[in-house]
C-alpha cells in the first residue's frame, strides 16, 4: 500500500541510520527522571534539512515559535501533521489519540505502516478531549508542536508554547489547507526543499490519477454530509474532501459551488427538503459513521429520491480509515486512499447517464 | 425554592364550578376549546406546507389525498412524520406539564424537573459511548429505561415519612439533574463523536423522524393519556393542600403515584421519540390557566389542543427563521416560552 | 454598630459572642467553633494547595518546593508560572469568590438555595461565551464574552422581575426563565459550529480551570480585594436582615437598600470568578452550607464560606488534575456532582429527622 513518493531508498536507509543515532543520542538526554519514564524515542533524520534552516521563526495565529536547532523530539496535534512529519523522516514522539478511522495504536494505518517500514518507534498518544493531557506531552520532552491543523485554543497554546515551541494554524482553526499546512511543517523542521518536492510529487500523483481517468473529466459531483435525519450540508471548495475529488479530475456541481459557505467554514446547509438542489449532480459523494447510521439516512425519502443515489453513481463512504484518509492531502494518506477510493468513484461514474 | 414551591395557589378549588355544574362556564369555554382545535388543525397543515422547500395548500391535499411521485409530493410525505409527532408529543409534553404542576403544587413545574431529561440523556450517552448502540430505533428502548429510572429516583429520595412532597420533589430533581448531568457531561466531553451526536439529540427536534417511531412510543403515551384522563378531580383536591385534600377525602398519596407515572409516561416517550424539548410542558399550562382558571377538568382538555399546536408553531418558525438551515424546535420553544414564564412572574402579587 | 440590638435580636444564640474591634471601623463577633473551624479550614486548603503543587508526574517534591519557587529551573518555572501556579491561585480566588457570594445570596433571598448560578448569571455567562467565543470568533476573548453574558443575564432578571433586585423569590423565578433561555441558545450554538469548536464549548461551560494565566488570577483577586471588604462590612448588616424585614427596618438596617448592595456584590464576585473559570456550578450553593453546619453558626459566614468556598475548588481541581482518565475533565463537572450528592445527602439527614 504505502508507495513511497518522496523517499528514495538511500534517503531511507541514511534515516534508518539517523533513526539509530537519535535513539543513542536521545537516550543519552534522557537523564532527568521525567523524560526517563516516556518509552517513546526519538527517531529523526536529518537528511533533506537545508542549511542555515534554523533559527527559524513560524509565525500562527495565536503566537510565533522560534525553533533554534533541527527538531529531534516533535509532538503533532491534530490532523495531517503527523503524515507529513513522518513523510519529511521525522517520527513524532508523541501524537494525539486519534478516535476516528484510527488502529490499535491510536495512529492512523498509513502512519504507522510508514513508521514500521522506516524502523521507527510507534509514538506515544495522548488524550486532547476534553482538555489537552498536558502532563503527558510534558513527560514526552519534546523540541517542537506542530498542531497547524488543529483547534487548540489560544490558552491551550499559551501552555503549550511554555513546553516547546508550538506552530499552530495561520489563519481560521481546521481551515488551514493542505499545501500550507505541509510548508509550515517543512519550514518547521527546516526541510523546505524536500517539502516543496513532496507537495509537486502529490500534485503530479494526482494528476496522474486524473489522465488515467479521462472518464472523470467533466463529471460533475457534490460531497454532501448529512450530520442528523433531515439534514444536509455540502463540503464546499478548500474542504479537503472536495479538493482530493477535484484534482481527481471531476468538477464540483456550478449551482452547488455557487452556494455561499457558512461563515468560517468549507460547508453549506441546505437542507434535505433542498435535496432537488443536487438533481443535476452526476456522481454524489458522503460519508457515514457506520451502516446503521447509513441505514437511517438513506432510508429517508428525500435522500433516496436524489437522482445519483437512485441509479448508483454514488460514494458512500462507510469504511471510517478511508474516509479519514480521503480527508487529508498527505504524502502518506493519498497513496493508501487513492487506489482504492479511485476504484469506487469509476464503479460510480460507469453508472452516470 | 421553599418560596417558589407554593406560590400561586389556583384560583379555582373544589368547590367551585366543573364543567357540567357551571354552564356559564362551559358556554365560553366550549366554543374556546372548538377554536384551539382550530388552531391546531391551521398548524398541522402549515407543518405540512412550509419549510425550506414551499408547497402550496392545494398541493399538499393532493400529495395527501393521491400522492405522486413529483418532488413536491415526496417533501410533503417527508413532514407526515414529523407532525405526527409533533401533535402527539406537544399533546405529552403539556398534558404531562399540567400533572407535574398540580402535583408539585408549583407554577415552575415541568417535567423535566423530574429528571426524566436527564436520565434519558444517560443511557442514551452510555449506549452510544460503551456500546456502539444508539442509531435512529435503537434510541428509544436506549431512552425510556433511562428516563423511568430517573424518575423513580427523584420520588424515591423526594418521598419523606410522610410521601413525597413539593418541595422535596422539586430538590430530588435538582440532585438528580446535577449529580447525572455530570455523568452526562464527562462522558460526552471524553468521547468527541459521543458528544457530536449528543449535542443533536438533546436539543430536541422534530426533523428527520422516522414514521416508525410514532408506533414504538405510542403505547407508552396512550396509557400516559388514560392514566392523566382521571387525574383532574384529584388535582383539584391536591390544590388545597395536602391536609385539606386529605380531610376532604382525597388520596394524596395515590393521586401523587398515578400522576407520577403518568407523567413519566407521557415525558419519557415524547422525549425517547423528539429528545428533550423544554417549556412546552411548563409554558402551555400556564397559557391556558390564563383564561381557564386552575380548574384541572378544563386545564387538561385545552393543554391537550394548544401543547401539540404550540409545537408545530414552533417548528414551521424553526424551518423557516435561519432558511436555508433550520433551527431545532427545542430552542424555538425555548425562547417562545421563556417570556411566556417572565410574564407569568411580573403577573403575580407582591409576595417577597 | 453598637453590640445591644444584636445581641437583643439573636434570642436564638446560646451566649453573646466577644467581640474583636480595631479602633471604631472594625468589629467582628468572635465564635470560639467558628475560630477554630476556619483554623482547620485554613490549614486543609494549605494541605490541598501543597498537594497540588507536589503530586503527579510533574509535581515538584515537597522538600525541593521552597527552593524552586525562589530559584525554578526550566521545569520548575513551567510548573509555577504556567502549568499549576496560576491554576491554583485561580482556583483559590474562584472559590473563595464563589463561597461569599453564595453566602450573600442565601440570606439576602432566606432561601438555602440562593446563588448565582439560580439567577441565571452561570447561564448567561455561557451564552456569552458561545456567541463570542464560536458565533463571532475574535472580537472578544472568552471570558469577556462570558462577562457580557452575565452582564446580560442579570439586566434581565433586574428588568424581568418588574421591580429589581428587592424581591428574592422574584429574582429566582425570572432567572430560572433567564437561565433557560440561555441553555437553550448555547445548545443551538452547539448544534451549530462543527463537532471540535462544540467540544471546546461544553468543556469551557462546563466550568474549567484548565490552561489558566496571571490574567486570569488578577481578574479574581482584584475583585475580591474590592468587593471582599464590602462584604465583610454588608455581612453585618446582613445579620439583622436574618431577623426578618420589619425587625430590621426598626432596627435601622435599612433592608430594602442593603438588599440591593448585597445583591450587587455578590454579583460582582461571581461575574470576576465565572470570567476566570467558567460557570462552575454549586459551589456558591455548597460552600456557605457546609460552613455554617459545621461552625454551628446561625448565618452564613462570609470569611467561613469563603474558606470553605476554595479549599473545595482547590480539592475538586487537585482531584481532576490526578484523575486517572488521562486527560482531564472540566472541574465543574466534579463540584456540580459533589454539590448534587450533598444536597441529597441534605435530603435524606432531614427525610430521617422527618422535617422536610
Amino acid at each position: 500500500m504505502f508507495t513511497p513518493t518522496a523517499l528514495s531508498k538511500t534517503a531511507r536507509r541514511i534515516a534508518a541510520v539517523a533513526v539509530a543515532a537519535g535513539l543513542v543520542i536521545g537516550l543519552a538526554a534522557c537523564s532527568t527522571p521525567t523524560s526517563a519514564g516516556s518509552s517513546a524515542s526519538s527517531s529523526s533524520s536529518t537528511s533533506g534539512t537545508d542549511k542555515g534552516a534554523f533559527p527559524v521563526t513560524i509565525k500562527s495565529a495565536l503566537g510565533s515559535a522560534t525553533i533554534t536547532k533541527a527538531p529531534k523530539r516533535v509532538v503533532t496535534i491534530g490532523w495531517g501533521s503527523t503524515d507529513t512529519a513522518i513523510s519529511l523522516g521525522v517520527v513524532p514522539v508523541g501524537i494525539e489519540k486519534q478516535t476516528f478511522g484510527n488502529d490499535s495504536t491510536g495512529d492512523y494505518p498509513w502512519d504507522t505502516a510508514a513508521i514500521k517500514k522506516m524502523g521507527g518507534a510507534i509514538p506515544a498518544t495522548f488524550n486532547v478531549y476534553p482538555d489537552i493531557d498536558v502532563s503527558a506531552i510534558a513527560a514526552l520532552n519534546p523540541d517542537l508542536i506542530l498542531a497547524p491543523q488543529s483547534g487548540i485554543t489560544a490558552a491551550q497554546y499559551k501552555t503549550l508554547s511554555a513546553l516547546a515551541p508550538t506552530v499552530a494554524y495561520p489563519g481560521q482553526p481546521w481551515q488551514t489547507k493542505w499545501d500550507t499546512q505541509m510548508r509550515l511543517i517543512g519550514k518547521a523542521l527546516g526541510k523546505t526543499t524536500l517539502v516543496n518536492k513532496q507537495i509537486a510529487d502529490l500534485k503530479t500523483t494526482l494528476a496522474n490519477y486524473s489522465t488515467k481517468n479521462p472518464e472523470f473529466k467533466g463529471l460533475t459531483f457534490a460531497y454532501v454530509y448529512s450530520a442528523q435525519p433531515g439534514s444536509l450540508s455540502i463540503y464546499q471548495q478548500g474542504d479537503p474532501r472536495v479538493e482530493v475529488i477535484k484534482a481527481l479530475g471531476l468538477t464540483e456541481t456550478p449551482s452547488i459551488a455557487a452556494l455561499p459557505a457558512s461563515k468560517d467554514t468549507f460547508t453549506s446547509d441546505i437542507g434535505l427538503e433542498k435535496a432537488n438542489l443536487l438533481d443535476k449532480t452526476d456522481i454524489l459523494f458522503t460519508w457515514f459513521n457506520d451502516e446503521a447510521n447509513e441505514k437511517q439516512i438513506e432510508a429517508q425519502p428525500l435522500f433516496a429520491q436524489i437522482p445519483a443515489v437512485k441509479r448508483g453513481s454514488y460514494v458512500p463512504n462507510v469504511d471510517q480509515k478511508l474516509a479519514m484518509a480521503s480527508t487529508f492531502i498527505t504524502p502518506l494518506s493519498v497513496p493508501y486512499a487513492l487506489p482504492r477510493y479511485v476504484k469506487m468513484i469509476k464503479k460510480a461514474a460507469s453508472n452516470v447517464g | 425554592m421553599a418560596d417558589t414551591a407554593t406560590a400561586a395557589p389556583p384560583r379555582a378549588g373544589l368547590s367551585q364550578s366543573g364543567p357540567r355544574r357551571a354552564s356559564p362556564r362551559a358556554r365560553t369555554l366550549l366554543p374556546a376549546l372548538a377554536l384551539a382545535g382550530g388552531v391546531l388543525l391551521f398548524a398541522v397543515f402549515l407543518s405540512l406546507s412550509v419549510g425550506q422547500q414551499h408547497v402550496p395548500l392545494g398541493t399538499v391535499w393532493q400529495a395527501l389525498v393521491s400522492p405522486g411521485h413529483a418532488y413536491d409530493d415526496t417533501v410533503v410525505q417527508s413532514r407526515i412524520p414529523r407532525t405526527l409527532l409533533g401533535l402527539l408529543c406537544g399533546a405529552a409534553l403539556s398534558v404531562s406539564g399540567v400533572v407535574v404542576q398540580g402535583l408539585t403544587r408549583n407554577p415552575l413545574g415541568d417535567p423535566g424537573l423530574l429528571g426524566v431529561n436527564v436520565g434519558a440523556s444517560a443511557t442514551l450517552v452510555t449506549g452510544i459511548a460503551f456500546f456502539s448502540a444508539g442509531t435512529g430505533q435503537e434510541r428509544v428502548w436506549l431512552a425510556l429505561p433511562g428516563a423511568f429510572a430517573a424518575t423513580a429516583a427523584v420520588f424515591a429520595l423526594g418521598s419523606g415519612r410522610r410521601g413525597a412532597t413539593p418541595v422535596r420533589l422539586v430538590l430530588a430533581g435538582a440532585v438528580i439533574t446535577a449529580v447525572v448531568g455530570a455523568y452526562i457531561q464527562a462522558v460526552s466531553l471524553s468521547y468527541p463523536q459521543v458528544f457530536d451526536d449528543y449535542r443533536f439529540w438533546v436539543v430536541g427536534s422534530l426533523a428527520g423522524r422516522d414514521a416508525s417511531l410514532v408506533g414504538q412510543v405510542l403505547p407508552y403515551l396512550v396509557l400516559g393519556f388514560a392514566l392523566s384522563a382521571i387525574l383532574p378531580s384529584s388535582l383539584n383536591a391536591l390544590a388545597l393542600g395536602d391536609d385539606t385534600a386529605t380531610a376532604l377525602g382525597a388520596k394524596v398519596g395515590r393521586t401523587r403515584l398515578i400522576g407520577g407515572v403518568a407523567a413519566a409516561l407521557l415525558c419519557a416517550g415524547s422525549t425517547a421519540a423528539v429528545g428533550p424539548i423544554s417549556f412546552v410542558g411548563l409554558a402551555v399550562p400556564h397559557i391556558v390557566r390564563s383564561f381557564t382558571g386552575a380548574d384541572h377538568r378544563w386545564l387538561m382538555p385545552f393543554s391537550a389542543l394548544v401543547g401539540p399546536a404550540l409545537l408545530l408553531l414552533a417548528d414551521v418558525l424553526g424551518r423557516v427563521i435561519a432558511a436555508p438551515a433550520e433551527i431545532e424546535v427545542g430552542v424555538i420553544t425555548a425562547f417562545l416560552g421563556a417570556p411566556v414564564l417572565l410574564l407569568a412572574v411580573r403577573r403575580m402579587r407582591g409576595r417577597s | 454598630m453598637s453590640a445591644k440590638p444584636l445581641g437583643a435580636g439573636a434570642a436564638a444564640r446560646p451566649r453573646p459572642r466577644p467581640i474583636l474591634r480595631a479602633g471604631t471601623w472594625l468589629a467582628v463577633p468572635i465564635a470560639r467553633r467558628a475560630t477554630v473551624v476556619g483554623g482547620v479550614l485554613a490549614l486543609a486548603l494549605l494541605a490541598a494547595s501543597l498537594l497540588t503543587l507536589t503530586l503527579g508526574s510533574l509535581g515538584i517534591p515537597l522538600g525541593q518546593l521552597a527552593a524552586s519557587i525562589a530559584h525554578p529551573d526550566a521545569r520548575a518555572a513551567f510548573i509555577l508560572n504556567v502549568y499549576r501556579g496560576p491554576r491554583l491561585v485561580t482556583a483559590i480566588g474562584v472559590g473563595a469568590a464563589f463561597g461569599v457570594a453564595g453566602a450573600l445570596f442565601q440570606t439576602v433571598t432566606r432561601n438555602p438555595l440562593g446563588s448565582p448560578d439560580v439567577i441565571g448569571l452561570s447561564s448567561g455567562a455561557s451564552a456569552g461565551a458561545a456567541t463570542f467565543g464560536l458565533l463571532l470568533p475574535g472580537i472578544l476573548p472568552l471570558p469577556v464574552g462570558a462577562l457580557l453574558g452575565s452582564l446580560a443575564a442579570i439586566a434581565l432578571v433586574y428588568f424581568g422581575t418588574g421591580r429589581g433586585f428587592t424581591s428574592p423569590s422574584r429574582m429566582i423565578l425570572v432567572g430560572i426563565g433567564v437561565a433557560a433561555m440561555a441553555l437553550a441558545y448555547v445548545q443551538f450554538v452547539i448544534t451549530a459550529v462543527s463537532s471540535q469548536d462544540a467540544v471546546v464549548l461544553g468543556a469551557y461551560i462546563s466550568g474549567t480551570l484548565a490552561d489558566r494565566s496571571w490574567g486570569d488570577v488578577a481578574v479574581v483577586w482584584i475583585t475580591i480585594a474590592v468587593l471582599g471588604p464590602c462584604a465583610l462590612a454588608l455581612a453585618r448588616r446582613l445579620d439583622l436582615i436574618e431577623m426578618g424585614d420589619e425587625l430590621a427596618d426598626a432596627l435601622g438596617g435599612r433592608s430594602s437598600r442593603t438588599r440591593t448592595l448585597v445583591v450587587l456584590t455578590a454579583l460582582g464576585l461571581s461575574t470576576a470568578a465565572v470570567a476566570a473559570a467558567g460557570p462552575i456550578s454549586f459551589v456558591a450553593l455548597t460552600a456557605p452550607q457546609v460552613a455554617r453546619r459545621l461552625a454551628r453558626t446561625p448565618g452564613a459566614s462570609v470569611t467561613l464560606s469563603a474558606l470553605m468556598g476554595a479549599f473545595m475548588m482547590v480539592l475538586a481541581d487537585l482531584l481532576v488534575q490526578q484523575s486517572p482518565f488521562g486527560s482531564q475533565l472540566p472541574v465543574g463537572l466534579l463540584t456540580a456532582c459533589i454539590g448534587g450528592l450533598y444536597l441529597g445527602y441534605l435530603l435524606v439527614r432531614e427525610w430521617k429527622k422527618g422535617t422536610v
